[in-house]
């Protein structure tokens, strides 16, 4: 018993969620272990996003229970969560647009350490701390932007601001990352960067991820465990081969062309 | 029908293309890949002067456009399905639908209903609003609803972006099914490979701002450095 | 019975002609997104338009309707014009930049109708048809009255089917929430919204014709009128006409129970439920179906600009400007002095607004309030408690501010949008207004005056009661209040603020808890106002009812916006040049409206980023042709919103 709460790091249980008459959630469990790769996948209008949305605390859901790290995080707003270490990037990216790439790390640096009671930097300097700047220029030389470092966050181009995005979440060295399609218009080489990334960042700090994806090459690549959802409802969940393998899932979701046998 | 010749682009002083040229006969269809960032939506923006500055000839039917406003081009028979779809969230699906007919101008043009059908996916959403609708959803309603003016010419902007694979087979379907239909041109730019070749028959790749290759796909399969180079696939 | 009968009638046709001017505001802001702040101010044009074509005697009924219906087009060709010279080119910035462009309107007109018909009150007698009374069952009511609610059901019919039911006003909501991509769909975009302003300006003018008789028309009408139908709209929920009618029948019936049962404090009761309702109903009784989110700009609002001269340079420019001022009372003459202590005074006021504004993203149009909030607070201490030690009031203002801060906060923060904090707190300054205006404590119409100057008790007492000693402690107070502001601005708290402002969503994903920054950031704004208004109290020894007046409420934002919100010093350098403005022109006492209406219009139109904004250009142009490496910072300094072509 113990074992597996000292494993479980994010734990959804019967969680029901509707829009007026229409119910976009109905009674989804699932639990995440801590250090794997959680895929959520499903067709357009599954409940993914929503889904997300009552894990993240963007919206509460109606009925059922959400525990992160131990706690009833139930009914908390997304910052309390947030606090407790939860990450998490938008289907659409979005950014501190008038900040320079740069700033827009300091900040999400300068949150983390204000919410974690750390020193944020010298108590009466202006700039921001040279370790803080110092973590910011390495975080962003690790994903590639480099070349962009001083440009205004609202004139990178959309795949720029994707990784922008990802890299704010980064920055509050969560514990559990959620990522909401996280390789969304991106381009095929950038997909297997963020991929490597991902698979990265799990192996080196450990740090839990939950995504959804439509982009099966990374999903198959990347995840330990997969959850298909349909309708608001769990069709399976299991492993790589268990998913693949699934004449259902096949069906509602993974096509027979692009992802041929 | 449409032809464009050194065309470039600017974003306040920053120069985005350079003397571009490209072209797509009546009803032909035309993939423009590149990486991110290489200036793919710059380039549908400026075909319907919808954002950058723009400089050089483009032609519609022969007709230089000039300095003509987005929505009289959307008239003359161009639709742009932009990058971040613009849904309109306070109108349900089949409104949304329903008011590009406005932009028909007279020209005949699918019934909105026969859209839903095409794309069977957005059938029991009709009366939602758009505001509701899920990304992918979103994605699916931007792309009928440019059939809705009876378009001559599509641009479109990644309309895979966010489509679960089932969906963007179907799409693939549809698309080169409506556009031979109604001899609809289309110039698509894409990300996912697999998407492109099925509704094109050539393709353009773009680099910075520039067209460094243009030809048909076996010509591209055949130079697999291209794709190592420009899509460092 | 008959009583309770004839109360009832009178809020329908009260809340029937808070409708008929509602109507046009909420429609332009269902379709444009824009609070326009001057509609009340062409609901006046209207009523003074068909004044000039009715004149004075009774007229027939048929004159009546046509002279309101001319009042409507005419109007409408002034919304034409409107739209060409200001609306259009507003359509891309910040919301907040558009707000400001209807307010300097509104001054604009309001000093337009003073030149014209001048300031006498007028009145006009309704129509001979409509002159009588007429009998309902055992009760005796004007026809007029019975006319006002026929028409204001009439307006609400026929717009009601437009919006909701004919395809015109799905292609107007499309223009409105997207007109980028209206256009891609071929719509005719310039058309179309220049058409919604033209018939949301015919309303305005259409009422005012029709709401002319009875009425003592004077230049204040419009302001009375703009607020109730505001409150309507809130309590409606913005946008929506349906709502706007309910809005205002509900107005009415208020405002005649506070008659019937507060007859001595008119006017205070729709103040109390307009904040009860905002309490219990936030989004109003038919919220918006649409996503409640901002109007988003294509621009951001404009990110806080820095010179690329050196600091050392700009200190000794500081150092210099600081010995100048510190020197004037030895060499100037008293009402140059009251002057320069003014102009401090006023800087800091507008610094309190810009911090809420150019960094928190959130506007203030009353915040005249907290001003008096600290001027009447201190005023009243010293005269009438002058044991208290200065420095304890000043920080007990302060304190107060930042209370009154908290509590409106608390309720117009609660939803996402801005625009409920903007009328809240011009709400908040008039039921101020009101209030002060029934204490004999704090002097009613006539003010608090001979407010002495305080002596401060420190270990040795320093004697204030000169005005160059007062004017040296002004300078000191402000200088050090200013130091502070600048260190916590340009330090994390600053970041902080701006973040919640570019993008509160993705701010709450680091952990950053939005409501609570910008409740934090509105309470030190409201703090440091307070504090400048206690300070200005023993300067200026008399405070009056004139400190919680609207126009009082401007001075903060014109002064930010003609020095460059997106600049710290901004307002500080703001203030400094309109006091010279107004120093300048000060012989043409009866213009200043007018005056003080077209420079905000123009710098909203021409400069946005103000006379900061301007340097900070021609700094980066000058740059660059000394052939200084064109640094992609160059591209974030450039002046924020409004700047593209
Ligand atoms: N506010 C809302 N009101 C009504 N229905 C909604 C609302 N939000 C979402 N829905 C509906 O709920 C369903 C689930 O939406 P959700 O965004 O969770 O889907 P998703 O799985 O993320 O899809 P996608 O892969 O396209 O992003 C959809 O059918 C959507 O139309
Ligand atoms: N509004 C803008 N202002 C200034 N520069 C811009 C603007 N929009 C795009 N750019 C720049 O223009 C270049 C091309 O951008 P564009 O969006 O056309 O790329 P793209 O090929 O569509 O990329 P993606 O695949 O990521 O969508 C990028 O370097 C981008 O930074
Ligand atoms: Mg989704
Ligand atoms: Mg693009």
């Amino acid at each position: 018993m113990s074992t597996i709460l000292m494993s479980t790091i994010l734990d959804v249980a019967a969680v029901s969620k509707s829009y007026g008459p229409l119910a976009v959630l109905k009674d989804v469990s699932l639990d995440v272990h801590r250090g794997e790769i959680f895929a959520i996948i499903g067709p357009n209008g599954a409940g993914k996003t929503t889904l997300f949305k009552v894990m993240t605390g963007e919206s509460l859901c109606d009925g059922g229970r959400v525990r992160f790290d131990g706690a009833d995080v139930t009914r908390e707003p997304s910052h309390r969560r947030v606090r407790r270490g939860m990450g998490r990037t938008f289907q659409v990216a979005r950014v501190f647009r008038d900040f320079t790439v740069r700033d827009n790390i300091v900040v999400a640096i300068e949150a983390r350490r204000r919410n974690g009671g750390e020193r944020v930097g010298p108590a009466l300097s202006m700039a921001p701390a040279a370790e803080v700047v110092g973590e910011a220029d390495e975080l962003i030389r690790d994903i590639g932007l480099d070349h962009v470092r001083h440009s205004q966050a609202s004139l990178l181009s959309h795949g720029d601001k994707k990784r922008l995005e990802f890299l704010i979440a980064l920055a509050l060295r969560p514990s559990i990352l959620m990522l909401d399609e996280p390789t969304a218009g991106m381009s095929p080489s950038d997909r297997i960067g963020i991929a490597k990334l991902i698979q990265r960042i799990r192996d080196e700090r450990g740090i839990t991820v939950v995504m959804t994806e439509h982009d099966m090459d990374i999903v198959f690549s990347l995840a330990s465990r997969i959850m298909v959802l349909n309708y608001g409802e769990v069709v399976a969940t299991g492993s790589v081969a268990d998913i693949r393998a699934d004449q259902a899932v096949r069906e509602v979701y993974l096509g027979k062309e692009m992802y041929g046998a | 029908m449409l032809e464009v010749a050194h065309l470039d682009a600017f974003y306040g002083d920053g120069q985005i293309l350079h003397a571009i040229a490209l072209d797509a006969a009546e009803g032909e269809r035309v993939a423009v890949l590149g990486r991110n960032g290489a200036g793919k939506s710059t380039l549908l923006k400026s075909l319907m002067n919808a954002g950058p500055r723009v400089a050089g000839a483009i032609r519609f039917d022969g007709r230089l456009l000039a300095e003509m406003p987005s929505y009289r081009r959307a008239q003359l028979g161009l639709a742009l399905v932009p990058e971040d779809r613009r849904i309109y969230s306070h109108l349900t699906v089949l409104e949304n639908i329903a008011i590009a007919r406005y932009g028909a101008a007279g020209r005949k043009a699918m019934e909105p209903r026969q859209i839903l059908e095409r794309f069977s996916m957005l059938k029991p959403l009709e009366e939602r609003y758009g505001g509701q609708l899920s990304g992918g959803q979103q994605q699916l309603l931007a792309v009928g609803r440019a059939f809705a003016a009876g378009p001559r010419l599509l641009l479109l902007d990644e309309p895979t972006e966010g489509l679960a694979p089932v969906i963007v087979e179907q799409m693939a379907r549809e698309i080169a099914a409506i556009c031979d239909e109604e001899k609809v041109g289309l110039v698509l730019c894409e990300q996912n490979i697999w998407f492109a070749r099925a509704c094109t028959s050539r393709l353009y790749l773009i680099d910075t701002g520039r067209i460094v290759f243009s030809g048909g796909w076996d010509e591209f399969d055949r130079n697999a450095d291209l794709k190592q180079r420009y899509l460092a696939v | 019975m008959n009583q309770i009968l004839f109360a009832g009638f009178n809020a329908l046709a009260f809340g029937m002609s808070i409708f008929l001017v509602a109507a046009g505001l909420t429609l332009i802001f269902g379709i444009l997104k824009l609070l326009n702040m001057a509609q009340g101010a062409f609901f006046m044009i209207g009523a003074y338009v068909a004044f000039s074509i009715l004149g004075t005697g009774s007229s027939s009924f048929g004159f009546f309707l046509l002279a309101a219906l001319g009042a409507g087009l005419i109007v409408a060709l002034l919304g034409l014009i409107t739209d060409r010279l200001v609306l259009t080119r507003l359509r891309h910035v910040d919301y907040h930049y558009v707000l400001i462009a209807t307010f300097a309107l509104m001054m604009v007109c309001n000093g337009l109708v003073k030149l014209i018909w001048g300031v006498e009150f007028v009145s006009v007698n309704p129509p001979t048809v409509l002159d009588e009374p007429v009998e309902l069952g055992s009760l005796f009511v004007s026809r007029y009255t019975l006319f006002i609610i026929a028409a204001g059901l009439v307006v609400y019919l026929v717009m009601e089917v437009a919006l909701h039911r004919l395809w015109f006003g799905k292609l107007m909501q499309a223009l409105a929430a997207d007109s980028w991509m209206a256009g891609l769909l071929g719509l005719n975009v310039p058309l179309g919204l220049a058409l919604s302003v033209m018939v949301s300006f015919f309303l305005a003018g259409l009422a005012g014709g029709l709401l002319l008789p009875n009425q003592s028309l004077s230049p204040q009408l419009g302001d009375s009128y703009l607020l109730f139908a505001f409150f309507a709209v809130i309590i409606g929920g913005l946008g929506n006409i349906r709502g706007a009618f309910v809005g205002s029948i509900l107005l009415g019936l208020v405002s005649s129970l506070n008659t019937v049962l507060l007859p001595d404090m008119p006017g205070i009761a729709i103040y109390v439920a307009l904040a009860v309702f905002l309490f219990v109903r936030p989004t109003g009784l038919f919220p918006s179906r649409a996503t409640q989110a901002e109007p988003a700009s294509d621009e951001g609002g404009g990110s806080l600009a820095r010179s690329r001269i050196g600091r050392g340079v700009w200190q000794v420019l500081g150092l210099a400007v600081a010995a100048f001022a510190a020197s004037m009372p030895l060499w100037a003459n008293e009402g140059l002095l009251f002057l320069a202590g003014s102009t401090l005074v006023q800087g800091l006021f507008a610094l309190s607004w810009n911090i809420l504004f150019g960094y928190a993203g959130l506007a203030s149009f009353g915040h005249a309030a907290f001003f008096a909030l600290g001027a009447y607070l201190a005023g009243a201490v010293l005269r009438y408690w002058p044991a208290v030690p200065f420095l304890a009031t000043l920080l007990g203002a302060g304190a107060l501010g930042a209370a009154v801060a908290f509590v409106v906060g608390a309720l117009a923060l609660r939803r996402m949008s801005g625009i409920f904090l903007a009328v809240l707190t011009v709400a908040l300054s008039e039921a101020m207004r009101v209030l002060i205006s029934y204490s004999p404590l704090l002097g009613r119409e006539d003010g608090l005056v001979n407010i002495p100057r305080p002596v401060l008790h420190l270990p040795f007492a320093i004697d204030l009661t000169s005005s160059a000693a007062y004017f040296w402690f002004l300078l000191v107070t402000t200088a050090a209040i200013v130091a502070v502001l600048w260190w916590a601005m340009h330090g994390r708290y600053g970041r902080k603020l701006l973040s919640v402002r570019q993008d509160p969503e993705r701010a709450a994903f680091l952990g950053v808890n939005v409501t609570g920054v910008r409740i934090g950031a509105f309470m030190l704004s409201g703090g440091v106002a307070a504090v400048a208004g206690a300070l200005y109290a023993p300067w200026a020894r008399i405070v009056t009812l004139d400190e919680v007046h609207w126009l009082a409420s401007t001075q903060p934002v014109l002064n930010a916006m003609l020095g460059g919100v997106n600049s710290f010093w901004g307002p500080l350098l703001g203030s400094a040049v309109f006091t010279v403005i107004n120093y300048g022109t000060r012989t043409l006492i009866g213009l200043s409206e007018l005056i003080v209406g077209t420079i905000l219009l123009f710098i909203v139109l021409v400069a946005p980023g103000g006379i900061v904004g301007v340097l900070r250009s021609a700094e980066a142009a000058w740059i660059r042709r000394r052939g200084g490496a064109a640094a992609p910072a160059a591209a974030a300094a450039a002046p924020g919103a409004g700047a593209r072509p």
